[in-house]
């Protein structure tokens, strides 16, 4: 057994330190080159190079002193993890607390041979336990102590179920779709300029910009009439649009390439990534909830997307690539969304005749504040730029906000069926909310004065994953009926149908 | 999606009229807790505005025009006093009140933007009794009641009597535990 009276004795790989010196440098990169700023711009090149030379040296050392000190073991069904010699941590993580262990591959893990891995557990927030890194006999060995000890009460029949079986792959095809729907160009387009603000090439490139444009004869410009003018702007938007795209689609390929959706006997794995190799186990326990969204480019390519919340949802930057939702699939058939949906959520009816609208009056409430919205919107700077043209701006207003309103108000539906709460909001953006009522966690709901002059109510559904904020929280709802859904929901019956099958 | 069809879903009959009876008020000693509290944030805040309006201010005093809009806060003042260290409270405490029935809680808030929470008792991670130096001076307490949500990872009951407060948290807790045995 790896560890010795309570002590564990493992070590991490003698590599560890390059990884941890990388995440520390990536900490302190914002105060360093505010250092480096603000505190060496009298100093010559020199100083600020021994300084710089100087933080390397600390950071490195406190990289190998962690790594020196750093040790874990398991022993009788516990992961033990002590760090740290002045302050010395200890952290003892039950195994059958372990929901999930992701690891993450980049190319240098690759040619080291080596691997970043997180221990998860349903508490929220940051994973439980981080090792930085450990070889992938090492990890093998880890993993094989965590299943073993989970498999033995169970016997062997626990075994052959363990069989996975694919549920989604994405070929390249699907991910240029996937890039092209996505907008995440515009995202590596500004991550870029962000770096490019940091190391100072900006301003370089800016005043270089500057000197060409100077030399570029701005006659010739004026020589092309308004309408040459407009065509030139159009171009250079359409070439924008295609270099964010193409951008997108590149993308797309590296994040999500070699995607694969398999499902295990209590979840579902994921894995895919060309240079970060991810792998993630969502334990269908932890499921709280799933969404079928749908924009404008899903419909015309004819796919749509699956999100889930994931109780204790650990959700950092680098894994989720900026945004906060978790995939089941980035891109698929909604056929395939269907019965994606049975396997998240098995023996529940997925559908509902008996669906329910907003209270009568929403639609008129909508128009309303849409239209307020509206016209302030386009009446301040109609009358500032236009004069009173300007005034033509009401009248564009109201109708454009009555269409918004009859929409929000025609694409929105929920429905309670014996296990699950069904919604379905929005208009250009479509989304379809699963939510099983054993995961609800607190309900509240709520009247403000215009909601009880017009006998409506809002109703805010909690789970224990919520991260997209509106997700659960259905307004303009028949005040009486909102009441019903709330103590219907307080009394569903807590345990999970498939819990208690299972 | 016609207005007040009955609904497949419906809650028992009567469990309304049985609730309703069974909402408790808070103790009356929250008033004066949420009375001196609004004093102090407006004082507070008169001490920050009278610190930095001046300056902007220096210019416009000397010009009659401005004397009526002057003499108007000035006048609103009082009001604005009046409102939020006197009627509030009294407001806020009549709404303000908690049901507990066999499945967990109920807590009823809000003067204008009114609200009304529920949590079922199986979904209670932990629970809390605060006191602040205001609610020691009356004798209240709070009881703070957390989920594993998300959103309203913890609600707030003010306003009960101290030994009401750590009553009411360890019978929450004492039938948590007895669920999860």
């Amino acid at each position: 057994m790896p560890s010795d009276a309570g002590q564990p004795q493992l070590r991490l790989h003698p590599m560890s330190w390059l990884f941890s010196l990388g995440s520390l440098l990536r900490q302190l990169l914002v105060p360093l080159i505010a250092v480096m700023i603000f505190g060496g711009a009298d100093r010559e090149l020199g100083q600020q190079l021994a300084l710089g030379l100087f933080l390397l040296c600390v950071v490195l050392g406190i990289a190998l002193w962690r790594q020196y000190w750093f040790r874990y073991g398991w022993s009788n069904g516990v992961l033990l993890i002590s760090q740290g010699l002045v302050f010395r941590r200890v952290r003892h993580v039950e195994f059958s607390r372990i929901e999930n262990i992701s690891t993450q591959v980049t190319p240098l893990h690759r040619w080291l041979g080596v691997v970043s891995v997180q221990i998860e557990t349903s508490s929220g927030g940051r994973p439980e336990a981080e090792l930085q890194v450990l070889s992938t006999a090492a990890l093998a060995e880890l993993r094989e102590a965590i299943q073993g000890s989970r498999a033995a009460p169970e016997d062997a029949s626990a075994l052959p179920a363990e069989a996975e079986h694919q549920l989604l792959r994405l070929p390249a095809t699907e991910l240029i779709r996937y890039g092209l729907i996505d907008n995440r160009g515009l995202f590596v387009v500004l991550a870029g300029m962000a770096l490019l603000q940091q190391s100072g090439l900006l301003r370089l490139g800016w005043e270089r910009f500057g000197t060409w444009l100077a030399q570029v004869p701005l006659p010739d410009l004026d020589a092309l009439g308004p309408g040459g003018t407009a065509a030139l702007l159009v171009i250079s938007i359409v070439a924008a649009i295609v270099l964010l795209r193409l951008l997108s689609v590149a993308h797309a390929l590296l994040r999500f390439w070699g995607f694969a959706l398999t499902e295990r006997d209590d979840g579902f794995r994921l894995s895919y990534g060309a240079l970060t190799r991810r792998q993630l186990t969502l334990r269908r326990a932890r499921i709280q909830a799933l969404y079928q969204v749908q924009n404008l480019l899903h419909r015309a390519f004819g796919r749509c997307a699956l999100h889930i919340d994931l109780a204790g949802g650990v959700l950092d930057d680098s894994e989720s690539g900026g945004d906060s939702v978790r995939y089941l699939a980035p891109l698929c058939r909604p056929g395939q969304a269907q019965e994606l949906a049975q396997r998240v959520f098995p023996q529940m009816a997925h559908d509902a005749d008996d669906w329910q609208g907003l209270a009568p009056g929403a639609r008129r409430r909508l128009t309303r504040r849409l239209g307020l919205i509206w016209s302030a919107l386009l009446l301040v700077p109609g009358l500032w730029y236009l004069g009173h043209w300007g005034w033509l701006g009401l009248g564009l207003s109201l109708p454009l906000a009555a269409l918004q309103a009859h929409m929000q108000v025609r694409y929105t539906r929920w429905v309670l069926t014996p296990e699950m709460l069904l919604l379905e909001q929005g208009w250009l953006r479509r989304t379809r909310v699963l939510l099983p009522r054993a995961r609800v966690q607190a309900l509240q709901l709520t009247t403000s004065p215009f909601d009880r002059r017009l006998r409506m109510a809002s109703l805010l559904v909690d789970t224990a994953g919520a991260m997209q904020r509106p997700a659960f929280r259905l307004r303009y709802l028949d005040a009486r009926q909102a009441a019903d859904l709330q103590h219907a929901l307080y009394r569903s019956d807590p345990v999970a149908p498939e819990a208690a099958a299972g | 999606m016609s207005a007040g069809t009955p609904t497949s879903f419906s809650a028992p009959e009567g469990s309304d009229a049985a609730q309703e009876a069974s909402f408790k008020a808070v103790d009356p000693g929250v008033i004066p807790v949420w009375r001196s509290r609004n004093l102090i944030r407006l004082t507070v805040l008169a001490v920050v505005v009278g610190a930095l309006a001046p300056l902007p201010l220096m210019g416009a005093v000397p010009d009659p025009a401005r004397w009526p809009a002057a003499v108007l806060g000035l006048a609103l003042l009082p009001a604005a006093l009046w409102l939020c260290c006197w009627r509030w409270p009294q407001w806020r405490f009549r709404r303000l009140a908690y049901c507990i029935d066999d499945q967990g809680i109920w807590i009823r808030d809000g003067v204008f933007w009114r609200s009304e929470s529920a949590l079922p008792r199986i979904r209670l991670q932990h629970a809390d009794v605060t006191q602040g130096p205001l609610e020691r001076r009356w004798q209240v307490a709070t009881l703070r009641l957390y989920t594993a949500g998300t959103r309203h990872t913890e609600l707030r009951l003010p306003g009960l009597r101290d030994a009401d407060a750590r009553a009411l948290r360890d019978r929450l807790l004492a039938e948590v535990a007895g669920d999860a045995v």
